[in-house]
């Protein structure tokens, strides 16, 4: 079984990036977790922007 | 239709840059100040300016009480709660000075709405482009003009040059109005001691940048100018206004901070014989550890105001609505209660919690990205150029200096 590749998010509003495979520890969001385990009412750490403004992006 | 050439100010002995120490002060030891004063108490009365020894700004006529903000929880506090605390607090300043559809003056739901427009342009995955097609020709340009001299003062010669260029490169103008463009745009920040000269360039800047516009909704094309002038928003075009006034703001807010940034990364690495200049120059995998702990250790902008809109606390200090707060970042990003010997630049920090240096909340810094990319474009070149630089010993030692924006006045280098 091969696992789903790791993605990365990008928040419109001030170009932070959600890596999956980095996580975000200092948010509580270990290595490797999904965007979609995410809660819907998570915010964007740098500028609090909603879940719903970030896409995903090939960096 | 011709672009318009930029008038230079009718005084044109002007020099913005010997004005620099008037407008952001000159003093080595701030940071050792601010230490004395976060140690007392996380808020105190009075303005960040005026206690720093710098002329009053003209937003404490119009709001007198001033509070400064001196803790990291304090400032994070300020920047993430917009429905409290303001960015009209910036109106009589940066907002006399680019306009009042600037970013910097905007709160939500208008500042959402076009800024989102704005990073558009900005972000990550545009301005990694960008280091080839506009940040390297110029790193390469200023270089090439001091390689063969076997020494340089890297500020006049390199730092203070570079972003402004790239910036200028990115809208597509005429190389011939360089030097009047930087004057101008330098000079119309100076709101508290030379406010007519400031007026001057920037209405001078603005009537440049309509004909500007005008010109590339004419004739539109790959340049940064003509992707704005034809931006939409709601479906509705960008209007004129919004596009001049972040103009203005652009070369301010990504020039004079990265050139900032870039000199005091330089004394960082340079100083104490250069180990960390070679350490990193050996081990590439350590620049962008180097340009976060920079950012921290001397953030480029020392303090942001925001205007209180109703009564609140900050740290248990009750703060009246009508009052501006001075959020000192670069006091949070010495909190000895979040970075141990904050003092020290220490490029194996882990940056937790993350600096303040480009601040926080909707009005993060909008160009951040392209200024990791600037300053890291600079570096890498430097090191593969140079990996011999260390600093001219027949000169004087370089020091930070300044309490507002801080950088030192010369770099002095050899190379061979």
């Amino acid at each position: 079984m091969t696992s789903k590749p790791f993605r990365k998010w990008m928040c419109l509003n001030c170009g932070y990036i959600y890596d999956e495979e980095v996580g975000d520890p200092e948010e509580g969001l270990v290595p490797g977790t999904r965007w979609e385990d995410i809660p819907d009412d998570w915010t964007c750490p740098d500028c609090g922007t909603s879940k719903a403004e970030f896409e995903m992006v090939e960096i | 239709m011709a672009i318009p050439r930029i008038q230079d100010l009718d005084d044109p002995t002007f020099d913005p840059y010997v004005s620099d120490e008037v407008m952001f002060g000159s003093m080595p030891d701030m940071h050792e100040r601010v230490a004395e004063v976060r140690a007392q108490c996380p808020v105190h009365k009075g303005s960040w300016f005026t206690s720093m020894g710098l002329m009053p700004t003209p937003e404490e006529q119009v709001w007198p009480e001033v509070y400064r903000v001196m803790t990291y929880d304090g400032v994070q506090q300020v920047l993430n709660n917009p429905e409290i605390f303001s960015n009209r607090a910036f109106e009589p300043t940066l907002g006399s000075s680019f306009g009042p559809h600037s970013l910097s003056v905007l709160d939500n739901p208008e500042h959402l709405k076009y800024r989102k427009i704005f990073q558009k342009a900005f972000l990550p995955n545009v301005v990694g482009r960008w280091g080839d097609v506009y940040v390297q020709p110029v790193i390469d340009e200023l270089f090439g003009a001091f390689r063969e001299a076997g020494k340089a003062d890297l500020v006049p010669q390199f730092s203070q040059l570079y972003p402004f260029r790239v910036i200028y490169r990115m809208l597509g103008m005429p190389d011939e109005d360089l030097a009047v463009f930087q004057k101008l745009m330098l000079t119309q920040i100076f709101f508290s001691f030379a406010p007519d000269k400031a007026k001057e360039a920037s209405e001078k800047l603005g009537t440049y940048f309509t004909a500007l516009i005008e010109e590339r909704l004419e004739n539109p094309g790959e340049d940064l100018v003509s992707a704005l002038a034809t931006a939409e928003v709601d479906g509705e075009r960008l209007p004129v206004a919004y596009v001049v006034d972040f103009l203005r703001q652009l070369f301010n807010a990504g020039g004079d901070t990265t050139y900032r940034a870039t000199a005091n990364l330089l004394v960082a690495l340079l100083r104490d014989g250069g180990e960390l200049y070679r350490r990193v120059r050996d081990d590439r995998s350590l620049l962008p550890r180097a340009v976060e702990e920079v950012i921290r250790w001397e953030s480029p902008v020392s303090s942001t105001n925001r205007l209180v809109l109703r009564d609140t606390e900050i740290e248990g200090v009750k703060i009246p609505a009508n009052s501006v707060v001075n959020a000192s970042l670069a006091s949070a990003d010495r909190d000895e209660t979040k970075y141990a010997c904050p003092e020290k630049f220490d490029i194996d920090r882990e940056q937790r919690p993350k600096h303040m240096g480009f601040g926080q909340g909707p009005h993060v810094c909008i160009g951040q990205h392209l200024a990791r990319v600037e300053i890291t474009r600079a570096m890498e070149t430097l090191m593969d150029e140079f990996p011999d630089l260390r600093l001219d010993p027949d000169e004087d030692e370089p020091v930070i200096v300044g309490a507002m924006l801080r950088s030192p006045r010369h770099v002095h280098v050899r190379f061979d």
